[in-house]
């Protein structure tokens, strides 16, 4: 059993009141599974780091009350003994592995503990079967998709056979197919008994799991629903700006093209290693003028597709028209904008302000674009921080301050790529509105998304790439 | 199959790179060096790398044929050439290889494995360790932020060469140190410190290829250091 009596965490140096946490009680039963949710920087990732440690020993702060797992208060207990116990997978796929194969990667954890290699290999292969790694094993963990990976982090937890998994965010990078796989696994753990703790802001694949879903507001336990109460919250959730537990299913929307201009791939063929076709499109047919999703699997070359349409990947065979005539890749290049799936590679400058202002055309004086920079600032809820550093924004807000800049560009065509990945439902409505503003400005947006409930807001078409 | 021991290939390229570099190329020293640089394309063909092989056999082909012609009365022009082609292949060749070979057959735990039989503290593994990782990070970095500048408009051209430095290496480090920092919090949350033990499932250990690879190399670290092979000696 885990319990929390008056907990409270207040991270070192921090001038917000982000992710701390104030006073906490609470009580997790052995084989419970807890969904954590609530607005970003609402505490519930500090949940996680308390449990596994890494609050205070790793991310430092004060930290007050008692802790209780099993009977003993693990306040202070150094992160590498809490590991043979809790097992954690992160949010991004990216950063959390140690090794380069995955069979190392899966073992690691078990290594360090110095466990008998017999019974690792033992168990590699149990969890291989269980959580049916089988394709994924021996492979270089630089091959692989975000939802291999999380797999994978997920399998190097399961070895260490934990009592206790948290998770934070896991689903944040996956697509849809890439989520019920996750869930099986969540399901597997839940059905071996262990105690599962996620925080989450996509809640749809835990609605049938979860024991309890704990809404966290500003560092405090909000609100509680017990399993019994979930089927009907829905509504109660918008009010509070988090997402559904209702599974978002497209509506049917026409993909018929209104406007008399449109885009015309006759062929476009692209590859990474000059053998197999990451993207093959042809005779396909973009309706402009409008917001278009585009939704597709993991791996059918989504996010391949907007680089090459914009220009930055060269693709081997290359043909596209806009409104009948031949539109090469240095037009595409002049008139397309893509804000990219990590927005830690394209944010530049020394204020969120000016990040805004670089790239907004050459013609309109100083002033004006400090006025424009900022109305757009403020339709995205970024003016108290027109003057930060965009490195020293949380993820979600970097994610709105490149998607900003792409407006303050004002060039004709945005393409997005996964937009709405750290968005709370509030972000999410900002940015629908923003699109919609887009639309009648006569301006033509492509969004990569899996996000289902942000297409039914703001999506005219729907393509589906195979 | 029985793969090659880190610890040989980590010697293999320290013989290679001691004897070719800076070695002398007559004498007792031909032998040597065609054994020395027949070490790195034989374990390329047990890897399959057959179009590596090949390319890396012609470019000694080329050195064996034609390096003697450096030292008869040929034109300045070709024999700059040669003198240039033959040198830099001659010396350098076989020791990229042989690193290259290691990085790409050496997984990161079959590493730290050796490194901890010869007893080398874990406060120089684990960096270590990392690094193997590291490269194939910045990699994907650097290519996603070039890909960026690119759409933002942030060029080289008419821009002060100091702040286009500023626009790669400030993303470029942040997305680093960022990675570094989670990725410590997972290795953490992985049991992993610096001191206690630690087991391996790595199978790691010396084959009578293994043996035979290292006396090959000895004996040419005893030419070079004994016999008189170095360059001015």
């Amino acid at each position: 059993m885990i319990s929390f009596s008056n907990v409270s965490f207040y991270y070192k140096n921090n001038l917000t009141d982000k992710g701390n946490l104030n006073n906490i009680n609470l009580e997790i039963k052995d084989g419970e599974l807890i969904v954590l949710t609530g607005e970003s920087g609402c505490g519930k990732t500090t949940f996680t780091r308390l449990l596994n440690g890494l609050a205070p020993n790793y991310y430092h702060g004060t930290v007050s009350g008692k802790l209780m797992m099993d009977g003993e208060n693990i306040i202070g207990k150094s992160v590498s003994e809490l590991g043979r116990k809790v097992g954690s997978v992160f949010q991004n796929p990216r950063s959390q592995f140690f090794n380069v194969d995955t069979d190392s990667e899966l073992a690691f954890a078990a290594e360090n503990i110095a466990m008998d290699p017999k019974e690792i290999l033992k168990r590699l292969d149990e969890v291989t079967n269980m959580l049916d790694l089988k394709e994924l094993r021996g492979r270089s963990i630089f091959e692989l998709s975000g939802g291999e990976k999380q797999r994978i982090a997920c399998g190097s937890v399961a070895v260490m056979h934990p009592k206790v998994v948290v998770l934070d965010e896991p689903s944040s990078n996956l697509d849809s197919a890439s989520i019920d796989k996750l869930k099986n696994v969540i399901e597997t753990w839940k059905n071996l008994g262990k105690t599962v703790i996620i925080a989450e802001h996509r809640l749809y694949y835990l609605k049938d799991l979860a024991d309890r879903l704990i809404v966290i507001k500003d560092g405090t336990i909000a609100k509680e629903y017990s399993k019994e109460t979930l089927a009907n919250i829905d509504d109660q959730l918008k009010d509070m700006g988090l997402r559904p537990l209702c599974e978002p299913k497209i509506k049917t929307i026409s993909a018929e093209c209104n406007s008399r201009d449109q885009i015309n791939i006759e062929e476009l063929d692209y590859s990474y290693d000059r053998k197999t076709s990451a993207l093959l499109l042809k005779e396909t047919v973009l309706p402009m003028n409008q917001v278009t999703a585009i939704v597709g699997q993991n791996g059918t070359g989504k996010s391949t597709f907007l680089k090459c349409l914009c220009g930055i990947y060269k693709a081997k065979k290359d043909k596209i028209l806009l409104s009948g005539r031949v539109w090469d890749r240095k037009l595409r290049n002049k008139a397309c904008y893509l804000v990219f799936q990590d927005v830690n590679h394209q944010l530049f400058t020394e204020s969120v302000l000016d990040e805004l202002i670089i790239g907004m055309s050459k013609d309109i004086s100083e002033n004006e674009k400090r006025t424009e920079a900022s109305n757009i600032l403020e339709r995205f809820g970024l003016l108290d921080v027109a003057d930060n550093h965009p490195m020293a924004l949380s993820g979600g807000q970097k994610q709105r301050v490149a998607i900003a800049s792409s407006i303050a560009s004002g060039r004709d065509i945005l393409l997005m790529d996964e937009p709405t990945s750290g968005m709370d439902e509030l972000n999410m409505m900002r940015l629908s509105k923003e699109l919609g503003r887009l639309k009648e400005m006569g301006k033509t947006v492509y969004v990569v998304t899996h996000d289902y409930e942000f297409i039914n807001e703001c999506c005219d078409s729907v393509i589906r790439l195979e | 199959m029985k793969k090659t021991d880190p610890r040989t290939k980590l010697f293999l390229l320290i013989a290679i790179n001691v004897v070719m570099m800076t070695g002398k190329i007559t004498g007792i020293f031909v032998p040597i060096r065609i054994i020395l640089t027949l070490i790195p394309l034989l374990l390329m063909i047990r890897e399959k790398w057959y179009r590596s092989s090949l390319l890396y056999f012609l470019a000694y082909l080329y050195v064996f044929l034609l390096e003697g012609y450096t030292l008869q009365d040929i034109p300045k022009v070709p024999l700059i050439i040669l003198l240039f082609t033959t040198g830099l292949i001659s010396r350098f060749l076989a020791g990229l290889m042989m690193a290259y070979y290691m990085m790409k057959t050496t997984t990161v735990s079959e590493f730290v494995t050796a490194m901890e039989r010869m007893h080398i503290p874990k406060v120089v593994v684990i960096p270590f360790a990392v690094m193997f990782r590291f490269f194939p990070t910045i990699k994907e970095e650097w290519q996603d932020i070039k890909n960026a500048m690119k759409m933002r408009g942030i060029g080289l051209a008419g821009r002060n060469p100091l702040d286009v430095l500023e626009y790669v290496m400030v993303p470029i480090l942040m997305s680093v140190s960022r990675i570094a920092d989670e990725l410590t919090a997972a290795s953490m949350t992985k049991c992993l410190s610096v001191d206690g033990k630690r087991s391996h499932i790595a199978c790691i250990g010396f084959s009578a290829l293994d043996v035979l690879l290292i006396i090959c190399a000895v004996l040419g670290l005893f030419a070079h250091f004994f016999v008189g092979g170095i360059i001015g000696a």
